[in-house]
């Protein structure tokens, strides 16, 4: 028999797709914007991971004429991912609750 | 040889397009437009980011190819090798070895003699990156 493999989700990917949101944003972004949370040298490690999984998607920035250095990238959360969150989010807020609180 | 030069070259090296592009690429780019240059940045603590992105790649690559396992069963043999000679050498080592700082110096320095060869040797052919990704 077939087992459905659910997916995983961290409290670090679910903080990235919180400070995703709908929006479109640059990994030094979600840095600075985690008040040291997540570190500048890990969160590529760990978006690349979410990207695979099919948490977000991303894309390089456009070129400006006179651009110098690599072109930055781009991320955004994929509907998938924010449903993943949400579901997580769900089920540990059920799970949190005492016996006499969950009848 | 730039610090950012450096990175590429052992990136075309031991990294797949796909990690130079998502993990170690971002990282570069994220740190030259912070320098607001392009350029290479000019402390250890502005460069360690990319170095951790780096790392954090490598790891990504070892993991997800388990062909890579075989780098760990090669480097055991240079190991044994290594530890067999520690073993026969132990009473003449004296306080050396027996002092746990000297234990652990000795380890550190087999797993480097052991893993550098053998990683330089055995670590996968990567094919050269675009010329797009790599020299903008």
């Amino acid at each position: 028999m077939n087992e459905m493999r659910l997916p995983s989700i961290s409290s670090t990917e679910s903080l990235l797709l919180d400070l995703l949101g709908h929006r479109e944003r640059f990994g030094l972004e979600l840095v600075e914007s985690s008040g040291g949370t997540i570190k500048r040298g890990s969160v590529y490690v760990t978006l690349a991971r979410m990207e695979a999984k099919g948490f977000l998607e991303s894309r390089q920035e456009e070129r400006t004429p006179g651009a110098i250095g690599l072109p930055r990238r781009l991320y955004r959360a994929t509907p998938y991912g924010l449903k993943v969150r949400d579901a997580y989010r769900l089920l540990r807020d059920a799970l949190a609750l005492k016996p006499a609180e969950a009848q | 040889m730039t610090f950012i030069e450096r990175i590429d070259a052992l990136s075309s090296r031991f990294l797949s397009e796909r990690s130079y592009d998502l993990i170690v690429g971002p990282a570069i780019a994220d740190l030259q437009h912070d320098a607001g240059d392009g350029q290479s940045p000019r402390s250890m603590r502005g460069s360690f980011p990319v170095l951790v992105a780096f790392a954090g790649a490598a790891y990504d690559e070892i993991t997800a190819d388990s062909g890579l396992w075989r780098i760990g069963a090669l480097a055991l043999i240079p190991a044994m090798y290594y530890a067999f000679l520690i073993v026969l050498i132990l009473p003449e080592a004296g306080a050396f070895v027996t002092a746990r700082s000297g234990l652990l110096a000795l380890a550190i320095a087999i797993a480097a003699m052991s893993f550098a060869p053998v990683l330089v040797c055995c670590w996968p052919e990567r094919r050269p990156r675009r010329p797009d990704t790599a020299d903008a």
